[in-house]
């Protein structure tokens, strides 16, 4: 009988203790769901009680004072401000961007807020930047931008630690969950699945998966290096996704809202001129799985593919268009008819560097995904040779030159990417990337030649597609190679002697004149 | 005025430096004269798709694209080409010794401006007959 009641308590306490994660598997079985675009502008709900602000956070801390579980009773001091920026234009915006401490949201952070793409605040005309919200802490010193302060905040868990806040964080860590939930709690912010759950060693990190629509491969697949945002109101981590197109953040207690911001160390991709491009992603307490499947989500995921592989991942060797000064490429995607440009540095910062329209011009249709990643490598190809060349000397080089240079990129990028994903590219494809059966052209631009291909690959057109294309018995350049020699090339005379002086053994000097008797005949 | 004035030259400066890809339109008209009934079956990859052109009659399609070249007609693995449901033609790519459907060379060329041509194919009996 004394076993039975001892196997009985034993039962109970493992069934109580197992309780807790059963609630979470469930839950996390639930939202498993895949979710897929929500397009369009987000939409603000109900406006909510900031739990983390110093007036509310003073009273969770008087409310436990009373309930006796804290033993002295403090004055909080506060440690930072929620605060929003209105810059007036694209130099302010840019001057915010380039403060790397600053996250910075384009809606408010202390609102119910649905899924969507853009957010506008409608006090403000369409043609001025939105409002730009983020916390800073109580020392922060504030730019020339006009901004407003909206709430005191006391968060002391996430103050930079230096000698004089030590103690004050200290002091805080111990009662910190406690405290928190208690200012939920008062805010009316605790959902009810969070109060069953919200006891100690309840937190959990968020997770999330995000795919990409091919439309050649016709299936999704991960999205690499996407940067995930969650945030709990004022509180927020942030993480890259991996090879599988996951990513596991900090842990949290309670619900969090999933973004993805489409920016990285060296590019920053716009939605339109400015503003920067993100997807605000639902509220959670579980993992995230998305697939992007349209919007112009999935043409801000078609840029970003081709940013990745050209700035960290095998890109076949070519130089990564990084410049010492840590110079960030603003890649406005413009979700309207057009084809896409290269700015070459002109704006210095405060103009586009490149810009990728969505729309068909002729049909107004979107464009397919490889479309717009085989037209960002090609502004990248334009972007790697004027970096390293130098803006000057790159506007004195052949169009000729820049643009095979460009369609060269574009080539070997788009072939290696889905070459990678296990896809030989259709012949169609291939003929539109490197031109060989058709140019010379009729009538179109012959400033996009397969020039740089021809010395790449071991096709001779001249023996497949007829006697007016050029006699090609040059291989076994590499990219990386031709990289060195074009950014030193101004013209076809230049290319070709930097050619000879560094051809590959079985290349001699007459295959390469053979080679550029057709080049020299048509761009003269 | 000054002012005005130096702000647009600024930005048309800035504009000239600007390098815009081209976007090219093609018109294509494929004419049926070989005195029968023809189905074109488009493969590609995995979806297949037939058109089907009367004896007198043409298909149109205007398509454009970004890039250095025209578009092509058909971004398709290959056509089939059968003549009345009957005798058949499969064209491909590297079919470059006969008039080819995929192939703009095969195509007639008429130049409307410097990014707009008008192509046409035609059909004839003799394609039916000998091949």
């Amino acid at each position: 009988m004394e076993n039975k009641i001892i196997y009985y308590f034993l039962f109970v306490i493992l069934f109580t203790s197992c309780y807790k994660e059963n609630l979470n598997e469930d839950e996390t079985k639930v939202e498993e769901n895949v979710n897929y675009i929500k397009e369009g502008s987000i939409t603000l709900g109900k406006k909510l009680m900031n739990p983390y602000s110093l007036k509310n956070m003073q009273l969770a801390y008087n409310s436990l004072y009373k309930k006796k579980k804290l033993k002295e009773s403090i004055v909080l001091s506060p440690t930072h401000y929620y605060i929003r920026f209105l810059p007036s234009d694209s130099f302010e915006y840019n001057l915010l961007k380039s403060d790397t401490n600053l996250v910075l949201f384009s809606y408010p952070l202390d609102y119910e807020i649905s899924e969507g793409e853009q957010y506008h605040d409608p006090s403000l005309p369409n043609y001025q930047i939105t409002w730009q919200y983020t916390k800073v802490p109580v020392n922060y010193c504030f730019p020339n931008i006009y901004y407003e302060v909206l709430d005191t905040l006391f968060m002391p868990m996430e103050i930079n630690v230096d000698s004089s806040k030590l103690k004050s964080k200290k002091l805080f860590k111990d009662i910190w969950d406690e405290l928190l939930e208690e200012s939920l709690i008062l805010t009316n912010n605790l959902e009810k699945n969070e109060h069953k759950i919200q006891l100690k060693g309840s937190k959990w990190n968020p997770s999330a998966t995000i795919k990409v629509w091919d439309d050649l491969i016709k299936q999704y697949i991960p999205l690499v290096g996407a940067k995930i945002r969650v945030r709990h109101f004022l509180h927020w981590d942030t993480e890259l996704t991996d090879a599988n197109g996951y990513a596991k953040l900090e842990s949290f207690r309670y619900s969090v809202n999933y973004s993805i911001v489409w920016e990285r160390a060296n590019w920053d991709i716009r939605d339109g001129w400015y503003v920067q491009a993100y997807y605000n992603g639902p509220k959670l307490k579980g993992h995230w799985e998305l697939n992007i499947d349209g919007g112009k989500s999935i043409k801000y995921a078609s840029i970003h593919r081709a940013a990745v592989r050209i700035f960290y991942g095998e890109n076949l060797g070519l130089p990564r268009p990084i410049s010492y000064n840590t110079y960030v490429h603003k890649i406005c995607y413009i979700d309207d008819k057009g084809t896409g440009d290269y700015w070459a540095n002109v704006g210095n910062g405060l103009l586009p560097d490149i810009r990728i329209y969505g729309k068909d011009p002729y049909t107004g249709d979107d464009k397919s995904t490889i479309r717009i990643f085989r037209t960002t490598s090609h502004e990248f190809g334009h972007a790697i040779q004027c970096l390293l060349m130098g803006n000057i000397q790159f506007w004195q080089v052949s169009k000729i030159i820049y643009e095979s240079w460009a369609d060269a990129v574009e080539w070997a990028i788009t072939n290696k990417e889905y070459n990678d994903l296990g896809l030989i590219l259709p012949f169609y494809i291939q003929s539109d990337m490197d031109h060989q059966d058709t140019w010379p052209y009729k009538n179109a631009d012959n400033a996009y030649s397969p020039l740089f291909i021809d010395l790449i690959d071991d096709l001779n057109q001249y023996e497949i597609y007829g006697n007016n294309k050029p006699n090609d018995n040059v291989k076994g350049y590499s990219i990386s190679q031709l990289a060195q020699i074009a950014l030193k090339s101004y013209g076809l005379t230049s290319l070709r002697d930097n050619l000879k002086k560094n051809k590959p053994n079985n290349v001699t000097d007459k295959q390469i004149d053979d080679l550029f008797t057709k080049y020299y005949e048509i761009w003269k | 005025m000054e002012i005005k004035l130096s702000i647009t030259s600024i930005l048309l400066f800035l504009c000239s430096c600007v390098l815009t890809e081209p976007y090219y339109v093609s018109e294509f008209y494929i004419y049926n004269q070989s005195e029968v009934k023809i189905s074109l079956i488009l493969f590609n990859n995995k979806n297949n798709d037939t058109l089907t052109i009367e004896d007198g009659k043409y298909f149109y399609k205007k398509i454009g694209d970004e890039g250095g070249d025209f578009p092509r007609p058909f971004l398709v693995d290959s056509i089939k080409v059968v003549f009345h449901g009957k005798k058949e033609l499969l064209y491909t790519w590297d079919n470059r010794t006969i008039r080819n459907p995929l192939l703009l060379d095969s195509y007639e060329e008429t130049k409307i401006s410097k990014t707009h041509c008008i192509f046409k194919y035609t059909f004839i009996k003799k394609d039916y007959m000998e091949n």
